[in-house]
């Protein structure tokens, strides 16, 4: 190395010797500085035409030296910035020239998101992890659940009907998430279990679904333990538009005879199909409407799992004058569906169980039931001044749910359940200066729930938990590159009028901008879960045997995160790359549970243990060749540790890869693959493995869905294969996944 | 610039490769080879009164429980369907079994509602306790019950 060096120098030294003698040299010195006056480190400064340059120092301050007397172009770079040239003219020893200004360059970036801080932000600014999925790739996919959405996100795990942002949720049937559902801002969990509707979305209506990775209850209340998913819906077309997209396709015949030999139509492609009609309109300058139908009707590739919907939603816009708007978000939907929740064993997949201690005679491995659910959702937003606005929002959500008889009948709703959401909430935006922002507001929710699987605390079927919370969020530029994020919620439940619950969140965020496309974020905050009323009431020893639990006191959660996003774009913009990266430590304490309980000879939810999760999540995505070909790849690491058992935690992933890649391959003609890997979990719930059957039988996730397309101006058709490896798998225990299958979708609009 | 036909030869060859050669994760698992047993019980003593003994059936399990909460591992036994009560001999044939050894075995009664409300009332004791079922076999066991004495539970385990 030392030789390496000294000839350097050596070659150097010749090549100003032999130039000095040719004629006499100066130096060059200056500063470069950002638009604020901040020095800018790092920048290169070169002389156009010589092969002479420098780095601007900690100061910014630059010199070159042995420059020959002459006129020249100065020329300075930086990543982050717009170029800068000007003209210089050395005539003496030491010229020294004016500071050069350097402009921010502005990123192509249109992403925003509402998730992070109740307002629309630019997703490269925001200063927690956040995630987004757009429309054209709930299409590309034919996506009609969440869950399938949800699927494609770095370091979101689905469990069947259940979903862990970043390990935070083990699994539970749907029942009491850790993960907060919003449709455009509000609350959408069930009154009776706290899970997530994951079909009842308007699929042909959402403009992008966000997802915060990290507690959200400092802006967002309870649920929001583990994380926080948004769904945002369409704003009205200027022109009328109408959309009819039709999907038919089959589940392939499971390969091996074993799971096929108890059910005879398992022989058989299973079909799947169903439509959505949806228009929307900006009719008037004061009128806007969109709504949106949807048949669904899925044969199942499991027996007694059958399923069928319909579901409306529309929305209206009242634009009342410049600055008052109201819109009604409002929705039904009626399904007949059986869930089928364990199986018959490994070697009979395809069959559902029977819980050998219940005294049931049906198989205690499926659950027929048909739903109803409405909602009602005004929001009325009135925009003060270029610095003020406030929003009231409001909401109805109700549901129903009939077990069905042997004969096929929905029993009454006396013999099911049937509840309701209901609530409130009023929000102020201020940002007297670009800054400062100032977020608060205050909400109301009130969920009443009749069960026959309910036994409250006075011994009726009826539970309820309102709740009132104030919230509050500063947002500060400290310099022209820090900003600050502190937020504080106050919360306050009264559980079923006999106990209440107080809880405050804050949170904290920085964000420091290294150059405009370069943000380094570090996060606190945290989170809480007041447990559902399924979870707390639940008292049944039919069909499965639980018991209630008015013990239980609320999950609560603690996250530190420090990330890193830079976004980078090329030649004219048509090529950017987005890298993410965020180390997250996550400490869960009082996580419910189920276990058995020998001594009352049936299951509960418990406080069961505390956990820590910490691990590594990052992400790129890229847009390549003029947008022919995007491009999404994500990896997390998951150390899942159960505190109070000392042992990883049930039913987490320590790895997981998600990636897509979509390209146009020639003309109207484009393909997409998926591939998502999920290493096997290291544990599970060991009380569930004791009844039934395989219940421990893991496996890896290895999913390759694919898709060719056609899309011309008013129609396109759409080749789907899920699945595509024909990889049997498991999300959670005794379940298996769906096996390979095939849709051809079309769609047209005028 | 667009990806060529070159490239994108190359990418469905790439995505035809994947297809075929994978493997397919998870398979039913071989059954394991099955037997059957067969059984006769000859009781002895004086029966309990009948509002104690709700019902009795041959229990064999394939470990030896510590506690009543594992009589939960429904998996690891095999049990018959109910037994005769208030008779002096009766027999019982359970068709499909898991083979394997069976080290802790005999007749159980239920004195509960509970589905841990079950004990022991004679235990199958020949060969220590053990006895293995063979695939595609019947293995033939006869107990002597012994009605005025209860083996204990849980059961003494040697050091």
């Amino acid at each position: 190395m030392k030789v390496l060096s000294a000839s350097c120098i050596s070659v150097i030294c010749i090549f100003f010797l032999v130039h000095s003698a040719f004629g006499q040299a100066g130096s060059v010195a200056g500063e470069v500085l950002d638009e604020q006056g901040d020095p800018l480190i790092g920048a290169n400064v070169f002389i156009e035409g010589l092969s002479l340059g420098a780095a601007s120092d900690i100061d910014g301050r630059f010199s070159i030296n042995g420059v020959p007397y002459g006129s020249y172009t100065l020329k300075v770079s930086m990543v982050g910035f717009e170029s800068a040239s000007q003209s210089i003219s050395v005539g003496a020893p030491q010229a020294t020239i004016a500071p050069i200004i350097l402009k921010e360059e502005v990123l192509q970036s249109d992403e925003v998101v509402v998730i992070a801080n109740r307002r629309e932000q630019e997703l490269i600014s925001v200063p927690v992890s956040v995630a987004i999925m757009a429309p054209e790739e709930l299409v590309n996919r034919n996506i009609l659940s969440l869950d399938d959405a949800l699927r494609q996100f770095s370091g979101v795990h689905v469990q069947g009907n259940q979903v862990s942002v970043r390990g935070s949720s083990g699994f539970a049937y749907n029942v009491g998430s850790r993960v907060l559902l919003l449709l455009d801002g509000l609350p959408l969990l069930s009154p009776d279990t706290d899970g997530i509707p994951f079909e009842s979305l308007p699929f042909a209506q959402i403009e992008r679904i966000e997802v915060l990775k990290g507690p959200g209850s400092a802006l967002y209340g309870g649920g929001a333990l583990g994380g926080v998913i948004n769904v945002v819906t369409k704003r009205f077309s200027d022109t009328p538009e109408t959309v009819i997209r039709g999907f038919a396709g089959a589940y392939e015949p499971v390969r091996y005879a074993e799971w096929r030999e108890s059910w005879d139509e398992a022989d058989d492609p299973r079909p799947l199909y169903g439509g959505t009609v949806s228009h929307s309109h900006q009719v008037s300058e004061k009128f806007g409407f969109w709504l949106n139908l949807d048949f669904r009707e899925d044969a199942s590739y499991m027996r007694l799992s059958e399923k069928t919907l319909f579901q409306g939603f529309t929305k209206l816009g009242w634009q009342f004058n410049a600055s008052v708007r109201l819109d009604l978000l409002t929705s039904v939907l009626w399904r007949d569906k059986d869930d089928f929740l364990f199986w018959n064993g490994a070697r009979d997949a395809l069959q559902p169980g029977s819980l050998a201690i219940s005294g049931s005679d049906t198989p205690s491995g499926t659950n027929d039931n048909r739903s109803n659910r409405f909602s009602i959702m005004p929001s009325l937003t009135h925009v003060v001044d270029n610095t003020l606005f406030y929003q009231f929002k409001a909401r109805l959500y109700g549901i129903g749910l009939r077990p069905i008889d042997s004969r096929g009948n929905p029993r009454s709703y006396s013999d099911g359940t049937y509840g309701f959401r209901y609530g409130g909430e009023f929000q102020m935006n201020w940002n007297p200066s670009p800054h400062y922002y100032l977020t608060t507001g205050l909400s109301i929710d009130a969920n009443t729930t009749h069960s026959s699987f309910f036994e409250s605390a006075d011994g009726d079927l009826i539970g309820s938990q309102p709740e009132g919370a104030a919230f509050i969020q500063w947002e500060q530029n400290l310099t022209s590159r820090l900003s600050l994020t502190a937020g504080l919620r106050y919360d306050y439940y009264s559980i079923d009028a006999s106990d209440t619950v107080t809880k405050l969140s804050p949170k904290v965020n920085l964000a420091y901008a290294i150059t405009p496309g370069l943000r380094l974020r570090a996060a606190y905050g945290e989170g809480f879960r007041i447990p559902s009323l399924g979870e707390r009431f639940i008292e049944d020893r039919d069909f499965f045997p639980i018991i209630r639990n008015l013990d239980l006191i609320p999950e609560e959660s603690t996250s530190y995160e420090v990330g890193l996003r830079n976004l980078l774009t090329f030649g004219d913009s048509s090529t950017s790359l987005l890298f993410d990266v965020a180390f997250f430590w996550n400490e869960f304490d009082h996580l419910i549970e189920t276990a058995f309980v020998p001594s009352r000879s049936a299951f509960q939810f418990v406080n069961l243990t505390s956990a820590r999760i910490q691990g590594l999540e990052s992400s790129i995505e890229s847009t390549l060749f003029d947008d022919a070909v995007r491009l999404r790849v994500g990896y997390t690491y998951l150390d899942a540790e159960d505190l109070d058992q000392d042992r990883p935690l049930s039913f987490r992933a320590k790895h997981q890869i998600s990636s897509s890649i979509d390209a146009t391959v020639w003309q109207r003609i484009m393909a997409g693959v998926d591939f998502r890997y999920l290493s096997r979990p290291e544990s599970v719930n060991s009380d569930f493995a004791l009844f039934v059957p395989d219940a421990e039988t893991l496996i890896d996730t290895q999913v390759l869905d694919a898709r060719l397309g056609y899309k011309a101006a008013n129609w396109r058709a759409m080749f789907i294969l899920r699945n595509a490896l024909e990889y049997y798998y498991m999300e959670r225990p005794a379940l298996l996944a769906p096996p390979r299958h095939a849709i051809i979708q079309l769609e047209a609009s005028f | 610039m667009v990806p060529t036909k070159k490239s994108n030869s190359l990418f469905f060859l790439t995505i035809l490769i994947i297809l075929t050669a994978c493997d397919h994760g998870l398979a039913p698992p071989e059954e394991n080879a099955r037997g059957a047993i067969s059984g006769t019980l000859t009781y002895s003593g004086t029966w309990p009164a009948r509002d104690s003994l709700r019902e009795i059936r041959f229990v064999g399990m394939r470990f030896v429980p510590q506690d009543t909460a594992d009589f939960l591992q429904l998996n690891r036994m095999v049990i018959s369907d109910t037994l005769a009560r208030y008779v002096t001999s009766d027999s019982f044939f359970i068709p499909s079994v898991q083979a394997g050894v069976y080290v802790y075995s005999g007749v159980a009664e239920n004195f509960g509602r509970g589905i841990l409300d079950w004990r022991p009332i004679e235990l199958y004791t020949l060969n220590e306790g053990t006895f293995i079922v063979r695939g595609n076999e019947t293995t033939t066991l006869s107990i002597d019950v012994d009605l005025s004495v209860r083996p204990p539970f849980p059961p003494d385990i040697d050091p």
